[in-house]
């Protein structure tokens, strides 16, 4: 922001810089404003708070120093919750990537029913989580869910799949593949409506005329800023998983399906340590902005091809 | 697939093709109306037209990007019609070069060959070091790289992407990206409309060289008659998705067959008037001579009289010692060694350009009357293009060069 000035005015016109830079900051200002407010502040307080013993409720507080981060490096709970994270993490974003990759091709190829299925991959984007989550239990139930009907019916025997501790976290993650896979359709249908047309004539005089070859030549090499994206937003939105956790699971059985989001909400309502739910926020910030970084320095320049 | 090496070569392997009365309809509208066009093996023949006309359509049906609806496309002895665009052996350059902007210039060049030679283990990064004949071929695809790129002169170019050049590079990455398989036949389509002019006048010679050096039968679209007129073996005119005219540039400047092809092929626009108007005015004096255009006497021609501003002169109206249209002078435009001056005839308010050498503009303020001549030999005359002839006259300037 503070480089529109310097560039916008030439040198020839310094009386004007003054002017420039006050109405550049007057049209910056509302939106710095709420950056602040919504944004910087409020997470300046989380990294203040996680350095403190603060409990809610307690009338004073005392400062604690890394003895949160200690703490949570020390709990059980927490680095159970981590290790559930990174699983899921790792199983639902490739998944979702990739499914809504190959959906997003076939529905692209698709003539009549393209606008049908992308209404019907879409849905869960638009869906109250709550709601999608209550129909999954229904779904999923052991008895007279619909998916233990279906197995029963083909022979297999029924499962828990939202109670059995070896299958819960997996259930979420075909929930969670579901859920994301949905919004990378839809990002890699735009991405693909992006590409130039005479690329493909081009291709197609060049002998890649269909197929995997036109996919390896000209879309998926194309698609590279928007995988890019696709990636990152679904490494976010994998991270943050809570919804599910907590309609479906509560973080049980036995801790199976505890993540970090759903810890650090029990730490903070349910046990009130606000300190140690401070140092997991902070920590968990901490992931996003590793990701972003990344994602700007290391591959942004490697798919815009410039 | 053997390829042809020497260069020279090249020239044997160029196609007669021959389009005949191909048909391409989108919905009501036919884009292609029973086309027919020959090409001898190496010609060079450009296709003009406005906007619209079918032009890019035709050239895309002969790539095959386009499906046709009716007739034959042979290329050399083969019928195309049916075949993939790869299974032609056309290339194809496209307005907006269409390179692949993830791939350096070198993998742009060589992506034809890689395609069409290499088998997806060949192609496969890496993997191709396990197969010996992969290896001979990917070894062979680089030295053809290297001589098209000495051959167009852009070997400094090979390692950056697309988006690194300037239009006229990229220009020439797309050539040689075209040219590298040496194909029978040289689809251009506009290759020059996104360069800036100075640029397109030096390259469209350079295309030109290029092209009696490769010897490949080139269809090249451009809507820059000039351009056409400049480096063509012959020209196809093109209206509303009909073939009007196939001439060489001086056939066509100098026998057009209609109005229409006339008005393309004028600079800024054809004049048109009336040609009772015109017998009129040129049938007076003392010696009353027959007005003739081309031999024939102008008082039994119905139409209008068509004629290009470089065949009209302008006199002073006190020169009155051979019959002229009064006309009146309404501006001039300067354009370098020639000026345009637009004039409008007195009797119907006509306008029409006459080209003057640009050291005279002064010699022609706004207002000033002034005799209007033209070459009655370079002249034509053409049946009124609209049944109502008052309209099409006072259609004016806008109208007439669309």
């Amino acid at each position: 922001m503070t480089a529109v000035p310097d560039t916008a005015a030439p040198a020839a016109t310094a009386p004007d810089r003054g002017d420039t830079g006050r109405a550049g900051a007057l049209l910056a200002g509302p939106a710095a404003f709420l950056l602040a407010a919504l944004l910087f502040l409020p997470s300046s307080g989380v990294l203040l708070l996680s350095l403190t013993d603060y409990r809610f409720g307690m009338p004073d507080f005392g400062f604690a120093g890394l003895a949160n981060y200690r703490a949570m490096l020390g709990d059980a709970r927490v680095v159970n919750a981590l290790g559930n994270t990174f699983l899921y993490v790792g199983v639902v974003t490739p998944l979702s990537i990739v499914l809504g990759l190959i959906l997003a091709v076939l529905i692209e190829a698709q003539g009549r029913l393209r606008g049908l299925l992308r209404g019907v991959f879409f849905l869960p984007v638009t869906a109250t989580l709550v709601a999608m989550a209550t129909a999954w239990e229904v779904m999923l139930h052991p008895s007279f869910g619909l998916v233990n009907t279906a197995l029963a019916a083909l022979g297999f025997d029924k499962q828990r799949f939202l109670t059995d501790p070896d299958i819960a976290l997996w259930s979420l993650a075909a929930i969670g593949v579901w859920k994301l896979m949905g919004y990378n359709v839809l990002l890699f249908i735009a991405g693909m409506s992006q590409i130039p047309r005479d690329l493909y004539e081009a291709a197609a005089i060049d002998g890649a005329d269909g197929g995997w070859r036109r996919f390896t030549l000209v879309t998926w090499p194309l698609l590279g800023p928007v995988t890019l994206f696709v990636t990152t937003i679904t490494l976010i939105r994998a991270f943050s998983e809570f919804e599910t956790v907590a309609v479906l699971t509560n973080g049980g059985p036995n801790g199976a399906t505890d993540m970090m989001l759903f810890t650090l909400y029990e730490e903070a309502f349910r046990y009130f340590d606000i300190g140690l739910a401070a140092a997991i926020a902070v920590a968990f910030l901490g992931f996003v902005a590793a990701l972003s970084i990344l994602k700007v320095r290391l591959f942004d320049r490697r798919v815009h091809y410039v | 697939m053997e390829t042809v090496r020497a260069g020279d070569a090249v020239a044997d392997r160029a196609a007669a093709l021959s389009i005949r009365g191909v048909t391409r309809r989108f919905g009501d509208v036919a884009a292609l109306d029973d086309v027919s066009i020959d090409l001898e093996p190496g010609e060079f023949m450009s296709i003009i037209g406005p906007s619209g006309c079918g032009k890019s359509t035709l050239l895309r049906s002969i790539a095959g990007l386009e499906e046709i609806d009716a007739g034959h496309i042979l290329i050399g002895d083969r019928d195309v019609r049916g075949l993939r665009p790869s299974e032609r052996e056309v290339a194809f350059v496209f307005q907006s070069y269409a390179l692949y902007p993830h791939m350096t210039c070198r993998q742009n060049l060589a992506a034809p060959l890689m395609m069409q030679e290499l088998s997806a283990l060949g192609r496969a990064p890496g993997l191709h070091r396990l197969s010996p004949r992969a290896r001979r071929r990917r070894a062979d695809i680089a030295r053809r790289v290297d001589r098209i790129a000495a051959q167009l002169q852009i070997e400094t170019l090979l390692d950056r992407r697309p988006l690194q050049l300037s239009g006229g590079q990229r220009q020439r990455v797309a050539l040689g990206r075209a040219l590298i398989r040496e194909p029978k036949l040289f689809l251009l389509d506009e290759p020059l409309a996104n360069l800036d002019a100075a640029l397109r006048n030096t390259t469209r010679a350079e295309l030109h060289a290029l092209q009696r050096r490769v010897g490949a039968t080139t269809l090249f679209v451009t809507h820059d008659q000039a351009e056409a007129m400049a480096i063509s073996d012959r020209i196809a005119v093109m209206f509303a998705g009909r073939v009007r005219q196939v001439g060489t540039p001086d056939e066509l400047y100098r026998n057009p067959v209609d109005l229409d092809v006339a008005r393309f092929l004028s600079q800024p626009w054809l004049n048109r008037i009336d040609a009772a108007t015109v017998a009129r005015r040129l049938e007076r004096g003392p010696a009353r001579p027959v007005a003739r255009i081309r031999g024939e006497a102008l008082r039994d021609a119905t139409g209008v009289v068509a004629f290009r501003p470089e065949h009209a002169t302008v006199h002073p109206e006190e020169d009155r010692a051979t019959p002229g249209l009064r006309v009146e002078v309404e501006r001039a435009e300067h354009a370098g060694s020639d000026a345009n001056l637009f004039v409008r005839l007195r009797d119907d308010g006509t306008p029409c350009v006459v080209r003057i050498a640009s050291e005279g503009i002064d010699d022609w303020p706004p207002g000033r009357p002034a005799l209007m001549r033209f070459d009655m030999d370079a002249a034509w005359v053409f049946p009124h293009p609209d049944p109502d002839p008052d309209a099409a006259a006072s259609a004016g300037p806008a109208a007439q060069v669309a």
